[in-house]
C-alpha cells in the first residue's frame, strides 16, 4: 500500500508543475499563512507545492482567492486553527507556509 | 412480505459516497440495521463495509464507500471510491454532505453527476446547520442540482424512509441527468473536443459519462489513462491529445487545469449555495464559543489531562470496582462447570473434568475484563462522536509529529491502553484513520507496546507482591515507561527503517461538538467489546487447548504415580484411624464415599469464599445440610458434639493433604512436561535478563494471548481444584520466596515491551497487508524487551541496588533520554522550517 502512494507521488512531482506566482499580486507583498497571527484573516493568493499536499489543500476549500481567518494555534503554536468559509479545520505550520496569502486586516 | 420467496426479489447495488465526517458511518447503520458485513476491498487495505435492507420487492445492498473529498486518485481511499464505482456500477449513489459544510460536500456531487450515474443527494445533520442559522431548502437544492435531495438526521433516524423511496424510485428511472453541470468557462473547449475524440474512438469503458472521462483526462493527476481501454494507438493518441491541451491551457490561462477545475467547482457550489441556502449565522458558531475556553492556550492542557483522568477513573478504577461484582458470576459459572463435570478423584481426575474446568478457567480469566471494556469503549465512543478528540489531535499533533507519529496517533494509543488498560486490536485496527502512510505505520508498530487490559493482571499481581508500600509509585512508572518508549521507538523507527517511507500532510477538519447519541455511543462500545470476545472465542480458546496439552504431555512416570498413591494411602489410612469409633465414620463407608465426602468438601469450601454476607453464607449451609445430611458433621463446625468435631478436623487434615499432593504432582507433570522443558532449554539465554524457567514458561504462552501468562501463572502457582480463589492471592502465597522484586522488575518491563499477543500480530498483518512488518513487529521489541530486562539486572547487580530504585534508574534515563530526543531537531527539519526566502523557495520545492 505505501509503495503505491510513494511510487504515484513521484510520479505526481515529476508530472505537475508548481502554481507559483501566476496569482501573484505585485502591489502588495505575497505573506504566508504561517506568518498570520490568531484573528487576522487574508486572502489565499496560490498554493507552492505539489502533489497529495496540495491536492488535499484544494480538497479542504483552500483554493487561490478564497478568504482564510487563522483562529488560534495549538497550545504549542503547532498546528494552527483556521477558517474557511463556514469549515474550521487545522493544519501545521509546515503546511501553511505552502500556502501564500495577502492580508485583509482584523476580522 | 415475508410470504414472498427472497430469491425473486429484485436486487439492489446503493453505494454510499461522501466526505468523512458527513455522517456516512450513521446513515449507514440506519439504512441497514444490524445486518452489515465488513471485508477489505481487494489488494488493498481499506475497510469495506456491506449490508441490506428489504424494500418491499426490492433487496438493497448498501455499500459504505471511504470517506473522500474527491474523485481523483491522490489517495489510497479516493482510488478505492472511484473504482468501486467505475467497477461495480452501483445502480444508485447515495452521496451524503454536511448540512453545515455544503461548499466542500458539493464539489463530489458535481463530480458524481458528471460520471453520468444516478444520483440521490442527502443532505445529512441538518439539525446541526439548522442550529448554527443555515436554512437549506432542499427543493431549492434538487432544482439547482436536477437530482433528488433527502434531507436527514441519520443520528435519529429522520428522513431514512424517503431516502429509501428516492433509492427506489431513483433506480426504476430510466432516464439520467446530463453530466453538464459546471462551467469550466475557458476549459470548455477543451473538453468539448476530447470529448468527441472519445466518442469517435472505442477507447471509453461502458457506462462512463464521455464528460467525466475527458475531465479526468485534462485534469492530469487522476491515472485517467489507465481507465481507457481498447487498442493503444488510439489510447495513446487520446491521451497526447489531453496532455497538450493541458499544456495550452496552462500557459495561456496562467494556472493549471486541475487548480482551474476545482475552482470552477468551488465557485458553482458558491452559487449553488446561494440559490438554496438560507444564511442567517449571527455571532459565532457554538462550538467556536467553546472552543475559545477548551483550546485556550493555558486552559487546553488542563482539559486534556481531566478527560485523560475522568477516563481513567471510569474506566479502569472504577472498572474494577465493577469486575468486583461480576467475579463472583464467573466464579459461580465455574463451580456450575465443576458440579456437571465428571466428579475428582483422590489424586487425579478424569480428563473431561481436568480439561473442561481449563477451559473454564481461560475463559474466564478474559471474560473478567468486559466491564472495563464496556465502560472504556464508551467513553472513546463519546469523546469521538462528540467532536472532541479531533481536539485532542490538534492539540498533541506537535508533540507526536516530534517523534514521527501524527495527532491522529492519539485514538490508537487511547484504545490500545495509553491510560494502563486497553486493547491493541481496537487500537491497531483504528490506525486506519491516519492519513500519514509513515506515521501509520510507526503507529501500528508502536500502539502494542501500550498497557492492554491484559498486561494489567501481572503488573497488579507482582506489584502487590514485591511493592506493596509502593503500590502507586511503581504503577505509575509501568503505566507511563510504555508511553515513554513507544515515543523512542517510533522516532528510531522513523529516522530508520521508515526514513524513505512518504509522508502525507497534516490537514484535518474540527468538527462541530455534537451530542453523542446513546444508541450511537452503546453501538460502538458493544461492537468492540464483541470484537474483543470473538478474540477470546477464537484464538485464545485454541490456544488455551495447546498450551493444556504441551503442560499435560508426557505426564509422570509410572513409579512417581505409585510413589504419590503410597502417600495418598497413607494419608487416607491415617483418616480412618481418627476416625475409629467415631459415629459418624458411617457416612463414608467407601473409598469412593470418602472422594465424595473431599469433593462436597472442597466445593463448599469454594461456594462459602464466594458467597458474601451472612445471609448467603447461611443460605448456603442450609443448602448443603438438606443436599448432604449425612455429611453435615464434617461440613459444618457447629454444635459441641466433640466427635462431629473430631471428624470435621480429620476431614480437614486429609483434604489439605490431598491438595498437598497434587500441587506437588502438578508441579512435577510441568516440570517435565513440553512446554516446562522449552522453557527449561531457554533457561541458560534468559537468564542474563532474570527470567527462570517458570516465567518462560508464562511468557511463552503469553505470545498467544496475555491473558494466557495470567492463566498459566495461575497453573504454576498451583489453581487448586474447586478454589476460585483470585491469582494474586494463590501467587501471593507461593511466590514470595522463589523470586526478588528485581526480577519482578524485569519480568514486568520485558512484559511491558514483549511483542503483542497473536490476535494483534493478524491484526498487524492485515492493516499494512505485510508478512515482513508483521515478522518485524515480533522480533524487534523481544529483543528490546531482553535488553531492557538484561539492563536491568545488569544495574541492579552491578549498583547493587534493589528493585524499586533499579525501576526508578531505569525510567529516570528514559525519561531523559525522551527529552534529549524531543528537544533535537534534525538538520532536516530545521531546514524545512527556515524562513522563506524567494532563493530557497524553489529549492525547496524541487527537493521536497
Amino acid at each position: 500500500m505505501t509503495d503505491m502512494i510513494l511510487s504515484e507521488t513521484a510520479l505526481e512531482t515529476a508530472s505537475i508543475a508548481g502554481g507559483r506566482g501566476a496569482w501573484q499580486d505585485d502591489e502588495t507583498p505575497a505573506r504566508r499563512l504561517d506568518h498570520l497571527r490568531p484573528g487576522e484573516s487574508c486572502r489565499v493568493v496560490a498554493l507552492l507545492g505539489v502533489g497529495a499536499v496540495r491536492r488535499r489543500l484544494l480538497d479542504m476549500g483552500i483554493v487561490p482567492s478564497v478568504c482564510v481567518e487563522v483562529i488560534r494555534n495549538a497550545p504549542l503554536r503547532d498546528p494552527i486553527e483556521i477558517r474557511v468559509h463556514n469549515t474550521f479545520m487545522t493544519l501545521r505550520r509546515v503546511e501553511a507556509n505552502r500556502i501564500e496569502v495577502t492580508a485583509v486586516g482584523e476580522s | 412480505m415475508s410470504s414472498l420467496n427472497p430469491s425473486s426479489r429484485a436486487r439492489l447495488k446503493v453505494a454510499l459516497a461522501g466526505q468523512q465526517n458527513a455522517g456516512k458511518s450513521t446513515l449507514f447503520n440506519a439504512l441497514t440495521g444490524a445486518r452489515q458485513h465488513i471485508a477489505n476491498y481487494p489488494g488493498v487495505t481499506v475497510e469495506k463495509k456491506s449490508g441490506t435492507y428489504a424494500d418491499g420487492d426490492l433487496k438493497v445492498e448498501v455499500v459504505d464507500l471511504p470517506g473522500t473529498y474527491s474523485l481523483t486518485s491522490f489517495s489510497l481511499e479516493e482510488r478505492v471510491a472511484r473504482d468501486f464505482l467505475l467497477r461495480e456500477k452501483p445502480d444508485v449513489i447515495v452521496n451524503v454532505i454536511d448540512a453545515s459544510t455544503l461548499e466542500r460536500g458539493l464539489p463530489l456531487t458535481f463530480q458524481l453527476i458528471e460520471m453520468g450515474v444516478q444520483v440521490v443527494v442527502v443532505v445529512n445533520m441538518i439539525d446541526v446547520a439548522e442550529r448554527l442559522g443555515l436554512k437549506v431548502d432542499p427543493e431549492a437544492l434538487a432544482a439547482q442540482l436536477g437530482v433528488p435531495v433527502i434531507v436527514c438526521v441519520g443520528r435519529r433516524g429522520v428522513g431514512i424512509a424517503e431516502l429509501r423511496a428516492a433509492v427506489r424510485q431513483m433506480a426504476s428511472c430510466a432516464h439520467v441527468r446530463s453530466p453538464k453541470i459546471v462551467d469550466y468557462g475557458t476549459l470548455e473547449d477543451s473538453i468539448a473536443d476530447i470529448e468527441r475524440r472519445l466518442e469517435e474512438s472505442s477507447v471509453r469503458p461502458a457506462g462512463i459519462s464521455s464528460r467525466w472521462l475527458a475531465l479526468a483526462l485534462l485534469d492530469g493527476g487522476s491515472e485517467a489513462e489507465t481507465l481507457l481501454i481498447g487498442p493503444a494507438a488510439e489510447r495513446q493518441a487520446i491521451a497526447e491529445a489531453a496532455r497538450s491541451a493541458r499544456e495550452t491551457f496552462g500557459l495561456s490561462a496562467g494556472t493549471s487545469a486541475s487548480d482551474h477545475v476545482i475552482a470552477c467547482r468551488l465557485r458553482h457550489a458558491l452559487d449553488t449555495i446561494q440559490a438554496s441556502v438560507q444564511d442567517r449565522r449571527r455571532g459565532l458558531p457554538i462550538s467556536e464559543r467553546i472552543d475559545r475556553v477548551l483550546l485556550n492556550r493555558w486552559l487546553a492542557p488542563v482539559f486534556l489531562l481531566a478527560t485523560i483522568w475522568a477516563v481513567y477513573q471510569l474506566s479502569i478504577v472504577q472498572g474494577y470496582e465493577l469486575t468486583k461484582v461480576t467475579w463472583p458470576l464467573l466464579a459461580s459459572f465455574r463451580n456450575w462447570a465443576s458440579s456437571v463435570l465428571p466428579a475428582a478423584g483422590f489424586l487425579t481426575d478424569p480428563f473431561a473434568r481436568a480439561f473442561g474446568l481449563w477451559m473454564v478457567d481461560s475463559v474466564n480469566t478474559l471474560l473478567n475484563y468486559v466491564p472495563i471494556f464496556l465502560i472504556l469503549f464508551s467513553l472513546i465512543a463519546i469523546l469521538e462522536d462528540s467532536g472532541y478528540m479531533a481536539r485532542i489531535a490538534f492539540i498533541l499533533d506537535r508533540i507526536l509529529k516530534r517523534f514521527g507519529l501524527h495527532g491522529q496517533s492519539t485514538l490508537p494509543m487511547v484504545l490500545a491502553g495509553v491510560f494502563a488498560g486497553g486493547c491493541a486490536v481496537p487500537g491497531v485496527m483504528a490506525t486506519k484513520a491516519i492519513p500519514d502512510p509513515r506515521a501509520r505505520l510507526a503507529t501500528i508498530l508502536t500502539v502494542p507496546f501500550m498497557n492492554c487490559l491484559a498486561k494489567v493482571p501481572l503488573y497488579t499481581l507482582l506489584i502487590s507482591m514485591f511493592f506493596p508500600e509502593n503500590k502507586g509509585l511503581v504503577l505509575f512508572y509501568l503505566s507511563t515507561i510504555t508511553v515513554v518508549v513507544a515515543l523512542l521507538v517510533a522516532k528510531l523507527l522513523t529516522v530508520t527503517v521508515l526514513r524513505k517511507m512518504e509522508t502525507a500532510p497534516f490537514v484535518m477538519e474540527l468538527p462541530h461538538y455534537h451530542l453523542p447519541t446513546l444508541t450511537g455511543v452503546l453501538r460502538r462500545a458493544f461492537d468492540r467489546t464483541w470484537l474483543y470476545i470473538k478474540k477470546v472465542g477464537t484464538i485464545v480458546v485454541a490456544v488455551a487447548a495447546v498450551i493444556y496439552v504441551l503442560l499435560q504431555f508426557p505426564g509422570l512416570s509410572a513409579d512417581r504415580i505409585a510413589y504419590f498413591q503410597g502417600r495418598a494411602e497413607a494419608s487416607i489410612a491415617e483418616f480412618h484411624n481418627r476416625m475409629a469409633g467415631n459415629p459418624f465414620a458411617a457416612a463414608v463407608p467407601s473409598q469412593e464415599r470418602l472422594i465424595d465426602l473431599i469433593n462436597v468438601y472442597t466445593a463448599y469450601r469454594a461456594e462459602k469464599l464466594n458467597a458474601g454476607g451472612k445471609g448467603a453464607s447461611d443460605a448456603l449451609d442450609a443448602a448443603y445440610a438438606s443436599r448432604h445430611p449425612e455429611f453435615v458433621p464434617f461440613l459444618l463446625r457447629r454444635g459441641t458434639d466433640p466427635n462431629a468435631r473430631k471428624a470435621s478436623s480429620a476431614l480437614k487434615t486429609l483434604a489439605d493433604e490431598r491438595k498437598t499432593l497434587r500441587r506437588e504432582m502438578k508441579e512435577e507433570r510441568l516440570t517435565v512436561s513440553a512446554l516446562g522443558r522449552i522453557g527449561q532449554a531457554m533457561e541458560p539465554v534468559t537468564r542474563f535478563a532474570g527470567f527462570d524457567w517458570r516465567i518462560n514458561v508464562a511468557l511463552l504462552s503469553s505470545f498467544a494471548a496475555r491473558e494466557s501468562s495470567v492463566a498459566t501463572l495461575g497453573v504454576l502457582f498451583g489453581s487448586d481444584d474447586g478454589e476460585a480463589k483470585r491469582l494474586e492471592d494463590r501467587m501471593e502465597a507461593q511466590g514470595r520466596t522463589n523470586y526478588t522484586p528485581l526480577t519482578a522488575v524485569s519480568v514486568m518491563l520485558f512484559f511491558a515491551l514483549y511483542p503483542p499477543c497473536l490476535a494483534t500480530m493478524i491484526m498487524v498483518r492485515l492493516q499494512t497487508a505485510s508478512t515482513r512488518w508483521m515478522l518485524f513487529a515480533i522480533v524487534f521489541p523481544t529483543m528490546l524487551g531482553l535488553a531492557v530486562a538484561g539492563t536491568v539486572q545488569l544495574t541492579g547487580w552491578a549498583l547493587a541496588l534493589d528493585g524499586l530504585t533499579t525501576i526508578s534508574v531505569i525510567y529516570g534515563s528514559a525519561l531523559a533520554l525522551l527529552v534529549v530526543v524531543g528537544l533535537y531537531r534534525s538538520p532536516r527539519e530545521v531546514w524545512r522550517t527556515v524562513r522563506a526566502t524567494p532563493a530557497t523557495i524553489n529549492t525547496r520545492e524541487t527537493a521536497t
